[in-house]
Protein backbone atom coordinates (compact mmCIF):
# COMPACT_ATOMS: atom_id res chain seq x y z
CA UNK A 1 0.00 0.00 0.00
CA UNK A 2 1.36 3.43 -0.90
CA UNK A 3 -0.50 5.57 1.64
CA UNK A 4 -2.10 4.25 4.86
CA UNK A 5 -5.66 4.90 6.04
CA UNK A 6 -7.28 4.10 9.39
CA UNK A 7 -9.94 1.36 9.09
CA UNK A 8 -11.58 -1.21 11.36
CA UNK A 9 -9.93 -3.91 9.29
CA UNK A 10 -6.10 -3.80 9.34
CA UNK A 11 -5.60 -3.72 5.58
CA UNK A 12 -1.97 -2.66 5.92
CA UNK A 13 -1.21 -6.24 7.01
CA UNK A 14 -2.60 -7.51 3.72
CA UNK A 15 0.04 -8.47 1.09
CA UNK A 16 -2.55 -8.54 -1.72
CA UNK A 17 -3.45 -4.94 -0.86
CA UNK A 18 0.16 -3.86 -1.18
CA UNK A 19 0.38 -5.26 -4.73
CA UNK A 20 -2.99 -4.06 -5.99
CA UNK A 21 -2.02 -0.43 -6.79
CA UNK A 22 0.92 -1.57 -8.89
CA UNK A 23 -1.13 -4.17 -10.76
CA UNK A 24 -3.84 -1.58 -11.42
CA UNK A 25 -1.18 0.94 -12.49
CA UNK A 26 0.10 -1.49 -15.13
CA UNK A 27 -3.44 -2.33 -16.28
CA UNK A 28 -4.41 1.34 -16.54
CA UNK A 29 -1.19 2.18 -18.35
CA UNK A 30 -1.91 -0.51 -20.97
CA UNK A 31 -5.56 0.59 -21.19
CA UNK A 32 -4.55 4.23 -21.52
CA UNK A 33 -2.12 3.51 -24.33
CA UNK A 34 -4.70 1.30 -26.09
CA UNK A 35 -7.41 3.97 -25.72
CA UNK A 36 -5.03 6.67 -26.95
CA UNK A 37 -4.19 4.48 -29.94
CA UNK A 38 -7.87 3.89 -30.63
CA UNK A 39 -8.67 7.61 -30.37
CA UNK A 40 -5.75 8.55 -32.62
CA UNK A 41 -6.67 5.89 -35.14
CA UNK A 42 -10.28 7.01 -35.07
CA UNK A 43 -9.11 10.54 -35.83
CA UNK A 44 -7.03 9.29 -38.75
CA UNK A 45 -9.97 7.30 -40.10
CA UNK A 46 -12.19 10.38 -39.90
CA UNK A 47 -9.56 12.47 -41.67
CA UNK A 48 -9.12 9.87 -44.40
CA UNK A 49 -12.86 9.41 -44.77
CA UNK A 50 -13.58 13.10 -45.16
CA UNK A 51 -10.44 13.80 -47.20
CA UNK A 52 -10.72 10.99 -49.68
CA UNK A 53 -14.37 10.15 -50.07
CA UNK A 54 -15.08 13.19 -52.25
CA UNK A 55 -11.76 13.41 -54.09
CA UNK A 56 -10.71 12.37 -57.60
CA UNK A 57 -7.48 12.66 -59.53
CA UNK A 58 -7.29 12.93 -63.28
CA UNK A 59 -3.99 12.00 -64.83
CA UNK A 60 -3.13 13.05 -68.39
CA UNK A 61 -0.09 11.07 -69.55
CA UNK A 62 2.14 13.53 -71.32
CA UNK A 63 4.94 15.89 -70.54
CA UNK A 64 3.87 19.34 -69.43
CA UNK A 65 5.75 20.86 -72.30
CA UNK A 66 3.62 19.05 -74.86
CA UNK A 67 1.26 21.61 -76.44
CA UNK A 68 -1.24 18.89 -77.19
CA UNK A 69 -1.35 17.77 -73.58
CA UNK A 70 -1.67 21.38 -72.43
CA UNK A 71 -4.72 21.85 -74.65
CA UNK A 72 -6.23 18.57 -73.40
CA UNK A 73 -5.66 19.64 -69.78
CA UNK A 74 -7.39 22.95 -70.37
CA UNK A 75 -10.36 21.25 -72.01
CA UNK A 76 -10.63 18.67 -69.24
CA UNK A 77 -10.48 21.34 -66.54
CA UNK A 78 -13.26 23.31 -68.21
CA UNK A 79 -15.46 20.22 -68.53
CA UNK A 80 -14.82 18.98 -65.01
CA UNK A 81 -15.62 22.33 -63.42
CA UNK A 82 -19.06 22.21 -65.04
CA UNK A 83 -19.76 18.63 -63.94
CA UNK A 84 -22.53 18.14 -61.30
CA UNK A 85 -21.29 17.90 -57.72
CA UNK A 86 -17.84 19.35 -58.37
CA UNK A 87 -16.83 22.17 -56.05
CA UNK A 88 -13.24 22.64 -57.05
CA UNK A 89 -10.89 21.38 -59.75
CA UNK A 90 -7.32 22.52 -60.11
CA UNK A 91 -4.21 21.52 -61.91
CA UNK A 92 -1.47 20.43 -59.55
CA UNK A 93 1.58 22.68 -60.03
CA UNK A 94 4.78 20.95 -61.11
CA UNK A 95 6.55 22.14 -57.92
CA UNK A 96 3.92 20.37 -55.78
CA UNK A 97 4.38 17.15 -57.76
CA UNK A 98 8.14 17.35 -57.33
CA UNK A 99 7.70 17.90 -53.59
CA UNK A 100 5.55 14.75 -53.37
CA UNK A 101 8.22 12.77 -55.22
CA UNK A 102 11.16 14.10 -53.22
CA UNK A 103 10.92 11.55 -50.34
CA UNK A 104 11.34 8.75 -52.90
CA UNK A 105 13.62 10.29 -55.51
CA UNK A 106 15.62 12.71 -53.35
CA UNK A 107 16.84 16.08 -54.57
CA UNK A 108 17.13 14.60 -58.09
CA UNK A 109 13.37 14.96 -58.29
CA UNK A 110 13.90 18.65 -58.92
CA UNK A 111 15.73 18.01 -62.17
CA UNK A 112 13.97 19.78 -64.99
CA UNK A 113 14.04 16.89 -67.44
CA UNK A 114 11.92 14.48 -65.39
CA UNK A 115 8.83 13.57 -67.46
CA UNK A 116 5.76 14.02 -65.30
CA UNK A 117 2.08 13.62 -66.19
CA UNK A 118 -0.39 16.43 -65.73
CA UNK A 119 -2.47 15.91 -62.57
CA UNK A 120 -5.85 17.52 -61.94
CA UNK A 121 -7.32 17.41 -58.43
CA UNK A 122 -11.10 17.33 -58.20
CA UNK A 123 -13.06 17.87 -54.96
CA UNK A 124 -16.78 17.31 -54.53
CA UNK A 125 -19.00 19.90 -52.89
CA UNK A 126 -19.91 19.02 -49.24
CA UNK A 127 -22.74 16.50 -49.22
CA UNK A 128 -22.66 16.15 -53.01
CA UNK A 129 -21.68 13.06 -54.99
CA UNK A 130 -19.78 13.02 -58.26
CA UNK A 131 -20.87 10.52 -60.90
CA UNK A 132 -17.41 9.05 -61.42
CA UNK A 133 -18.38 6.89 -64.44
CA UNK A 134 -19.93 9.81 -66.32
CA UNK A 135 -17.03 12.09 -65.47
CA UNK A 136 -14.56 9.42 -66.55
CA UNK A 137 -16.30 9.10 -69.92
CA UNK A 138 -16.31 12.87 -70.40
CA UNK A 139 -12.60 13.07 -69.57
CA UNK A 140 -11.77 10.15 -71.87
CA UNK A 141 -13.60 11.87 -74.73
CA UNK A 142 -11.70 15.12 -74.23
CA UNK A 143 -8.32 13.53 -73.54
CA UNK A 144 -7.91 9.95 -74.84
CA UNK A 145 -5.59 8.00 -72.52
CA UNK A 146 -6.38 10.10 -69.46
CA UNK A 147 -7.04 8.14 -66.25
CA UNK A 148 -9.68 9.17 -63.72
CA UNK A 149 -8.95 7.72 -60.27
CA UNK A 150 -11.53 7.70 -57.51
CA UNK A 151 -9.66 7.84 -54.15
CA UNK A 152 -12.56 6.26 -52.30
CA UNK A 153 -11.87 3.01 -54.19
CA UNK A 154 -8.60 2.37 -52.38
CA UNK A 155 -9.39 4.44 -49.31
CA UNK A 156 -12.37 2.17 -48.45
CA UNK A 157 -10.40 -0.99 -47.60
CA UNK A 158 -7.80 1.10 -45.76
CA UNK A 159 -10.48 2.71 -43.63
CA UNK A 160 -11.99 -0.76 -43.04
CA UNK A 161 -8.59 -2.00 -41.83
CA UNK A 162 -8.21 1.01 -39.55
CA UNK A 163 -11.68 0.44 -38.09
CA UNK A 164 -10.81 -3.23 -37.44
CA UNK A 165 -7.66 -2.17 -35.58
CA UNK A 166 -9.79 0.30 -33.61
CA UNK A 167 -12.18 -2.50 -32.60
CA UNK A 168 -9.22 -4.68 -31.60
CA UNK A 169 -7.95 -1.83 -29.41
CA UNK A 170 -11.35 -1.59 -27.72
CA UNK A 171 -11.33 -5.37 -27.21
CA UNK A 172 -7.89 -5.07 -25.60
CA UNK A 173 -9.25 -2.39 -23.25
CA UNK A 174 -12.22 -4.62 -22.38
CA UNK A 175 -9.91 -7.58 -21.67
CA UNK A 176 -7.66 -5.43 -19.49
CA UNK A 177 -10.77 -4.28 -17.64
CA UNK A 178 -11.80 -7.90 -17.12
CA UNK A 179 -8.31 -8.75 -15.86
CA UNK A 180 -8.54 -5.82 -13.42
CA UNK A 181 -11.89 -7.08 -12.14
CA UNK A 182 -10.45 -10.59 -11.65
CA UNK A 183 -7.46 -9.11 -9.80
CA UNK A 184 -9.71 -7.12 -7.47
CA UNK A 185 -11.87 -10.21 -6.83
CA UNK A 186 -8.75 -12.21 -5.97
CA UNK A 187 -7.34 -9.46 -3.72
CA UNK A 188 -10.70 -9.04 -1.97
CA UNK A 189 -11.13 -12.77 -1.35
CA UNK A 190 -7.59 -12.95 -0.03
CA UNK A 191 -8.38 -10.02 2.27
CA UNK A 192 -11.53 -11.74 3.51
CA UNK A 193 -9.52 -14.85 4.37
CA UNK A 194 -6.69 -12.93 6.04
CA UNK A 195 -9.07 -10.79 8.11
CA UNK A 196 -11.54 -13.56 8.94
CA UNK A 197 -11.09 -13.06 12.71
CA UNK A 198 -11.70 -9.31 12.58
CA UNK A 199 -14.69 -9.76 10.26
CA UNK A 200 -16.11 -12.37 12.64
CA UNK A 201 -15.72 -9.96 15.54
CA UNK A 202 -17.37 -7.12 13.62
CA UNK A 203 -20.28 -9.46 12.85
CA UNK A 204 -20.59 -10.40 16.53
CA UNK A 205 -20.56 -6.74 17.53
CA UNK A 206 -23.50 -6.23 15.19
CA UNK A 207 -21.98 -5.10 11.91
CA UNK A 208 -24.06 -5.65 8.80
CA UNK A 209 -22.45 -7.23 5.77
CA UNK A 210 -22.83 -3.81 4.15
CA UNK A 211 -20.68 -2.22 6.87
CA UNK A 212 -17.91 -4.74 6.24
CA UNK A 213 -18.34 -4.47 2.47
CA UNK A 214 -18.02 -0.68 2.76
CA UNK A 215 -14.60 -1.08 4.38
CA UNK A 216 -13.41 -3.34 1.57
CA UNK A 217 -14.88 -1.21 -1.21
CA UNK A 218 -13.30 1.99 0.17
CA UNK A 219 -10.00 0.17 0.39
CA UNK A 220 -10.35 -1.10 -3.19
CA UNK A 221 -11.35 2.40 -4.36
CA UNK A 222 -8.39 3.99 -2.59
CA UNK A 223 -5.80 1.47 -3.79
CA UNK A 224 -7.15 1.38 -7.35
CA UNK A 225 -7.28 5.16 -7.56
CA UNK A 226 -3.64 5.39 -6.49
CA UNK A 227 -2.63 2.79 -9.09
CA UNK A 228 -4.87 4.23 -11.79
CA UNK A 229 -3.48 7.76 -11.39
CA UNK A 230 0.08 6.44 -11.64
CA UNK A 231 -0.86 4.36 -14.71
CA UNK A 232 -2.64 7.18 -16.52
CA UNK A 233 0.19 9.66 -15.85
CA UNK A 234 2.66 7.27 -17.47
CA UNK A 235 0.20 6.59 -20.31
CA UNK A 236 -0.16 10.34 -21.00
CA UNK A 237 3.62 10.71 -20.96
CA UNK A 238 3.87 7.84 -23.45
CA UNK A 239 1.22 9.39 -25.71
CA UNK A 240 3.06 12.72 -25.77
CA UNK A 241 6.33 10.91 -26.41
CA UNK A 242 4.90 8.96 -29.35
CA UNK A 243 3.12 12.06 -30.69
CA UNK A 244 6.36 13.97 -30.51
CA UNK A 245 8.19 11.24 -32.45
CA UNK A 246 5.35 11.13 -34.98
CA UNK A 247 5.55 14.90 -35.36
CA UNK A 248 9.26 14.68 -36.14
CA UNK A 249 8.58 12.46 -39.14
CA UNK A 250 5.60 14.61 -40.17
CA UNK A 251 3.24 11.68 -39.60
CA UNK A 252 0.86 13.42 -37.23
CA UNK A 253 0.72 16.60 -35.18
CA UNK A 254 1.39 16.67 -31.40
CA UNK A 255 -0.90 14.81 -28.98
CA UNK A 256 -2.67 18.01 -28.00
CA UNK A 257 -3.82 18.36 -31.57
CA UNK A 258 -4.69 14.64 -31.99
CA UNK A 259 -7.15 14.65 -29.06
CA UNK A 260 -10.15 16.92 -28.83
CA UNK A 261 -11.11 18.27 -25.37
CA UNK A 262 -13.86 15.63 -25.17
CA UNK A 263 -11.34 12.89 -25.94
CA UNK A 264 -8.99 14.24 -23.29
CA UNK A 265 -11.93 14.15 -20.86
CA UNK A 266 -12.54 10.50 -21.77
CA UNK A 267 -8.87 9.81 -21.19
CA UNK A 268 -8.95 11.55 -17.81
CA UNK A 269 -12.01 9.49 -16.80
CA UNK A 270 -10.11 6.20 -17.12
CA UNK A 271 -8.73 6.24 -13.52
CA UNK A 272 -12.12 7.24 -12.11
CA UNK A 273 -13.91 4.50 -14.05
CA UNK A 274 -11.27 1.96 -12.99
CA UNK A 275 -11.62 2.95 -9.33
CA UNK A 276 -15.42 2.73 -9.50
CA UNK A 277 -15.20 -0.69 -11.17
CA UNK A 278 -12.86 -1.81 -8.36
CA UNK A 279 -15.29 -0.43 -5.75
CA UNK A 280 -18.27 -2.27 -7.23
CA UNK A 281 -16.25 -5.46 -7.71
CA UNK A 282 -15.12 -5.41 -4.07
CA UNK A 283 -18.65 -4.74 -2.83
CA UNK A 284 -20.19 -7.59 -4.83
CA UNK A 285 -17.36 -9.98 -3.89
CA UNK A 286 -17.64 -9.24 -0.16
CA UNK A 287 -21.43 -9.43 -0.05
CA UNK A 288 -21.52 -12.70 -1.98
CA UNK A 289 -18.71 -14.25 0.03
CA UNK A 290 -20.15 -13.24 3.41
CA UNK A 291 -23.56 -14.58 2.40
CA UNK A 292 -21.96 -17.94 1.63
CA UNK A 293 -19.92 -17.93 4.86
CA UNK A 294 -22.97 -17.89 7.14
CA UNK B 1 -30.82 0.53 23.19
CA UNK B 2 -34.32 -0.90 23.02
CA UNK B 3 -35.52 -1.81 19.56
CA UNK B 4 -38.63 -3.18 17.94
CA UNK B 5 -37.25 -6.67 18.50
CA UNK B 6 -37.56 -6.23 22.24
CA UNK B 7 -40.51 -7.75 24.04
CA UNK B 8 -40.25 -7.00 27.74
CA UNK B 9 -42.86 -9.62 28.63
CA UNK B 10 -40.96 -12.54 27.17
CA UNK B 11 -37.76 -14.13 28.48
CA UNK B 12 -34.56 -12.56 27.21
CA UNK B 13 -33.09 -16.02 26.67
CA UNK B 14 -34.98 -19.27 26.35
CA UNK B 15 -33.51 -22.67 25.49
CA UNK B 16 -35.86 -25.58 24.65
CA UNK B 17 -34.23 -29.01 24.67
CA UNK B 18 -31.10 -27.69 23.00
CA UNK B 19 -28.36 -30.10 21.99
CA UNK B 20 -25.01 -29.19 20.49
CA UNK B 21 -22.28 -31.30 18.99
CA UNK B 22 -19.21 -30.37 16.95
CA UNK B 23 -19.01 -32.41 13.76
CA UNK B 24 -19.60 -36.11 14.37
CA UNK B 25 -18.45 -35.97 18.00
CA UNK B 26 -20.48 -36.51 21.14
CA UNK B 27 -22.94 -33.87 22.28
CA UNK B 28 -21.19 -31.25 24.40
CA UNK B 29 -24.56 -29.88 25.51
CA UNK B 30 -27.60 -32.11 26.06
CA UNK B 31 -31.26 -31.20 26.50
CA UNK B 32 -30.52 -27.73 27.78
CA UNK B 33 -33.72 -26.01 28.87
CA UNK B 34 -33.92 -22.74 30.78
CA UNK B 35 -35.20 -19.21 30.47
CA UNK B 36 -33.87 -15.91 31.78
CA UNK B 37 -36.26 -13.10 32.61
CA UNK B 38 -35.42 -9.49 31.65
CA UNK B 39 -33.24 -7.83 34.25
CA UNK B 40 -31.99 -11.06 35.84
CA UNK B 41 -28.40 -11.76 36.90
CA UNK B 42 -26.91 -15.25 36.65
CA UNK B 43 -23.56 -16.91 37.01
CA UNK B 44 -22.77 -19.72 34.59
CA UNK B 45 -20.53 -22.20 36.35
CA UNK B 46 -18.88 -25.48 35.57
CA UNK B 47 -15.49 -27.09 35.27
CA UNK B 48 -13.26 -26.41 32.29
CA UNK B 49 -14.69 -28.23 29.26
CA UNK B 50 -18.18 -28.41 30.76
CA UNK B 51 -19.58 -26.44 27.82
CA UNK B 52 -19.81 -22.92 29.28
CA UNK B 53 -18.23 -21.25 26.25
CA UNK B 54 -20.38 -23.30 23.87
CA UNK B 55 -23.51 -22.22 25.73
CA UNK B 56 -22.35 -18.60 25.58
CA UNK B 57 -21.64 -18.86 21.86
CA UNK B 58 -25.14 -20.22 21.28
CA UNK B 59 -26.55 -17.20 23.09
CA UNK B 60 -24.50 -14.61 21.22
CA UNK B 61 -25.33 -16.25 17.89
CA UNK B 62 -21.85 -17.45 17.08
CA UNK B 63 -23.15 -21.04 16.84
CA UNK B 64 -26.41 -22.66 15.80
CA UNK B 65 -27.67 -25.61 17.91
CA UNK B 66 -27.74 -29.04 16.33
CA UNK B 67 -31.18 -29.60 17.88
CA UNK B 68 -33.71 -27.76 19.98
CA UNK B 69 -34.81 -24.13 19.91
CA UNK B 70 -33.05 -20.98 21.05
CA UNK B 71 -35.16 -17.89 21.61
CA UNK B 72 -33.64 -14.45 22.16
CA UNK B 73 -35.82 -11.50 23.13
CA UNK B 74 -38.85 -13.59 22.23
CA UNK B 75 -37.62 -14.49 18.73
CA UNK B 76 -36.71 -17.97 17.51
CA UNK B 77 -33.20 -17.37 16.19
CA UNK B 78 -33.50 -20.24 13.69
CA UNK B 79 -36.19 -18.32 11.80
CA UNK B 80 -34.59 -14.90 12.22
CA UNK B 81 -33.90 -13.38 8.77
CA UNK B 82 -30.21 -12.85 8.10
CA UNK B 83 -30.56 -9.08 7.86
CA UNK B 84 -32.13 -8.95 11.35
CA UNK B 85 -29.24 -10.76 13.04
CA UNK B 86 -26.98 -7.65 13.38
CA UNK B 87 -29.73 -5.72 15.18
CA UNK B 88 -30.15 -8.67 17.56
CA UNK B 89 -26.39 -8.85 18.17
CA UNK B 90 -26.17 -5.13 18.95
CA UNK B 91 -28.41 -5.78 21.94
CA UNK B 92 -25.89 -8.28 23.31
CA UNK B 93 -22.60 -7.21 24.87
CA UNK B 94 -19.96 -9.91 25.08
CA UNK B 95 -16.74 -10.08 27.09
CA UNK B 96 -14.73 -12.80 25.41
CA UNK B 97 -12.39 -15.02 27.36
CA UNK B 98 -9.57 -14.13 24.95
CA UNK B 99 -10.72 -10.48 24.83
CA UNK B 100 -10.87 -10.32 21.00
CA UNK B 101 -9.41 -6.82 20.89
CA UNK B 102 -8.18 -5.38 17.60
CA UNK B 103 -4.42 -4.92 17.92
CA UNK B 104 -4.19 -2.14 15.33
CA UNK B 105 -6.62 0.04 17.27
CA UNK B 106 -6.09 2.01 20.46
CA UNK B 107 -8.04 1.25 23.62
CA UNK B 108 -10.44 4.10 22.94
CA UNK B 109 -10.98 2.97 19.34
CA UNK B 110 -11.63 -0.62 20.45
CA UNK B 111 -14.22 0.49 22.98
CA UNK B 112 -15.87 2.85 20.48
CA UNK B 113 -16.20 0.08 17.88
CA UNK B 114 -19.76 -1.05 18.81
CA UNK B 115 -20.91 2.56 18.68
CA UNK B 116 -19.27 3.11 15.31
CA UNK B 117 -20.79 -0.09 13.94
CA UNK B 118 -24.17 1.17 15.12
CA UNK B 119 -23.58 4.42 13.23
CA UNK B 120 -22.66 6.74 16.13
CA UNK B 121 -20.11 9.46 15.32
CA UNK B 122 -18.82 12.70 16.75
CA UNK B 123 -17.11 14.14 19.84
CA UNK B 124 -19.78 12.82 22.22
CA UNK B 125 -18.73 9.28 21.37
CA UNK B 126 -15.13 9.99 22.31
CA UNK B 127 -16.18 11.70 25.54
CA UNK B 128 -18.49 8.84 26.49
CA UNK B 129 -15.85 6.21 25.75
CA UNK B 130 -13.15 8.14 27.62
CA UNK B 131 -15.36 8.39 30.71
CA UNK B 132 -16.03 4.65 30.69
CA UNK B 133 -12.33 3.82 30.27
CA UNK B 134 -11.53 6.13 33.16
CA UNK B 135 -14.18 4.35 35.23
CA UNK B 136 -12.49 0.97 34.64
CA UNK B 137 -9.16 2.51 35.61
CA UNK B 138 -7.68 3.02 32.17
CA UNK B 139 -7.86 6.80 31.98
CA UNK B 140 -4.12 6.98 31.37
CA UNK B 141 -4.10 4.31 28.66
CA UNK B 142 -6.68 5.68 26.21
CA UNK B 143 -4.24 5.78 23.30
CA UNK B 144 -2.47 2.50 24.09
CA UNK B 145 -2.79 -0.43 21.71
CA UNK B 146 -3.66 -3.88 23.11
CA UNK B 147 -0.19 -5.43 22.61
CA UNK B 148 1.19 -2.79 24.99
CA UNK B 149 -1.46 -3.44 27.66
CA UNK B 150 -1.24 -6.04 30.44
CA UNK B 151 -3.71 -8.94 30.53
CA UNK B 152 -5.80 -7.20 33.17
CA UNK B 153 -5.85 -3.96 31.22
CA UNK B 154 -6.89 -5.77 28.05
CA UNK B 155 -9.68 -7.45 29.98
CA UNK B 156 -10.97 -4.09 31.22
CA UNK B 157 -10.92 -2.72 27.67
CA UNK B 158 -12.90 -5.78 26.55
CA UNK B 159 -15.42 -5.20 29.34
CA UNK B 160 -15.74 -1.52 28.46
CA UNK B 161 -16.38 -2.44 24.84
CA UNK B 162 -19.09 -4.93 25.88
CA UNK B 163 -20.99 -2.42 28.01
CA UNK B 164 -20.43 0.80 26.05
CA UNK B 165 -23.85 0.76 24.36
CA UNK B 166 -25.78 -0.45 27.42
CA UNK B 167 -26.84 -3.78 25.96
CA UNK B 168 -30.06 -5.57 26.91
CA UNK B 169 -28.05 -8.72 27.55
CA UNK B 170 -24.46 -8.91 28.78
CA UNK B 171 -22.44 -12.12 28.49
CA UNK B 172 -19.05 -12.26 30.16
CA UNK B 173 -16.79 -15.28 29.73
CA UNK B 174 -14.38 -15.43 32.68
CA UNK B 175 -14.26 -11.63 32.99
CA UNK B 176 -12.27 -11.70 36.22
CA UNK B 177 -9.74 -14.30 35.17
CA UNK B 178 -6.84 -11.89 34.73
CA UNK B 179 -7.45 -9.37 37.50
CA UNK B 180 -6.93 -9.43 41.26
CA UNK B 181 -9.86 -9.90 43.63
CA UNK B 182 -10.38 -6.19 44.28
CA UNK B 183 -10.63 -5.34 40.57
CA UNK B 184 -12.74 -8.49 40.08
CA UNK B 185 -15.26 -7.33 42.67
CA UNK B 186 -15.27 -3.86 41.11
CA UNK B 187 -15.99 -5.32 37.69
CA UNK B 188 -18.87 -7.40 39.04
CA UNK B 189 -20.19 -4.22 40.65
CA UNK B 190 -20.06 -2.57 37.22
CA UNK B 191 -22.16 -5.45 35.87
CA UNK B 192 -24.55 -5.05 38.80
CA UNK B 193 -24.91 -1.36 37.97
CA UNK B 194 -25.82 -2.25 34.39
CA UNK B 195 -28.17 -4.90 35.72
CA UNK B 196 -29.93 -2.31 37.86
CA UNK B 197 -30.53 -0.29 34.68
CA UNK B 198 -32.29 -3.30 33.14
CA UNK B 199 -29.51 -5.29 31.48
CA UNK B 200 -29.77 -9.05 31.85
CA UNK B 201 -26.37 -10.40 32.89
CA UNK B 202 -24.76 -13.83 32.55
CA UNK B 203 -21.22 -14.29 33.86
CA UNK B 204 -19.39 -17.51 33.07
CA UNK B 205 -16.76 -18.27 35.69
CA UNK B 206 -15.14 -21.01 37.64
CA UNK B 207 -14.20 -18.59 40.43
CA UNK B 208 -16.58 -20.06 43.00
CA UNK B 209 -15.28 -17.70 45.68
CA UNK B 210 -16.56 -14.76 43.67
CA UNK B 211 -19.84 -16.54 42.90
CA UNK B 212 -20.44 -17.24 46.61
CA UNK B 213 -19.71 -13.63 47.46
CA UNK B 214 -22.54 -12.31 45.33
CA UNK B 215 -25.00 -15.19 45.70
CA UNK B 216 -26.82 -14.74 42.42
CA UNK B 217 -28.53 -17.83 40.91
CA UNK B 218 -26.25 -20.21 39.05
CA UNK B 219 -26.62 -22.08 35.81
CA UNK B 220 -24.37 -25.01 36.52
CA UNK B 221 -23.08 -27.20 33.70
CA UNK B 222 -21.84 -30.70 34.36
CA UNK B 223 -21.15 -33.27 31.63
CA UNK B 224 -23.15 -31.22 29.11
CA UNK B 225 -26.27 -31.09 31.31
CA UNK B 226 -27.57 -27.98 33.02
CA UNK B 227 -29.06 -27.51 36.46
CA UNK B 228 -30.23 -24.26 37.98
CA UNK B 229 -29.12 -23.48 41.51
CA UNK B 230 -31.14 -20.70 43.06
CA UNK B 231 -29.20 -17.91 44.72
CA UNK B 232 -29.77 -16.68 48.20
CA UNK B 233 -28.59 -13.13 47.79
CA UNK B 234 -29.70 -10.06 45.89
CA UNK B 235 -32.69 -10.11 43.43
CA UNK B 236 -32.64 -12.49 40.52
Amino acid sequence: MLIRRQTDIPFDQDPAGRLLPWIVAIMIYLSGVAIAGAIALNGLVSTWSSGLSGALTIQIPAGPDSPHAQRQAGAVLALVRQAPGVEQARRLPRQDMLRLLRPWLGEEAGAGDLPLPILIEVHAAPGAAIDTAALSATVAAAAPGAVTENHARWAGPLIGLARSIWLVALLVVALIGLATVITVVFATRTGLRIHRRVIGLLHLIGAHDRYIARQFERQALWLSLQGAVIGIVFAIATVFGVADLAGKIELEPAAGAIFTPVQWAIFACVPVVAALVALLTARITVLRTLRRMT
Amino acid sequence: MRTDLFDGEKPVVRFDQVGMRYGAGDEVLRDIAFSLEPGSFHFLTGESGAGKSTLMRLIYLSLRPTRGLVHLFGRDVATLPRDKVPAMRRRIGVVYQDFQLLDHMTAIENVALPLRVAGARGPDVRKHVSELLRWVGLGERLGAKPPTLSGGEQQRVAIARAVINQPDLLLADEPTGNVDDNIGVRLIQLFEELNRMGTTVIIATHNFGLVDRFRYPRLDLEDGALRIIRGQGPPC
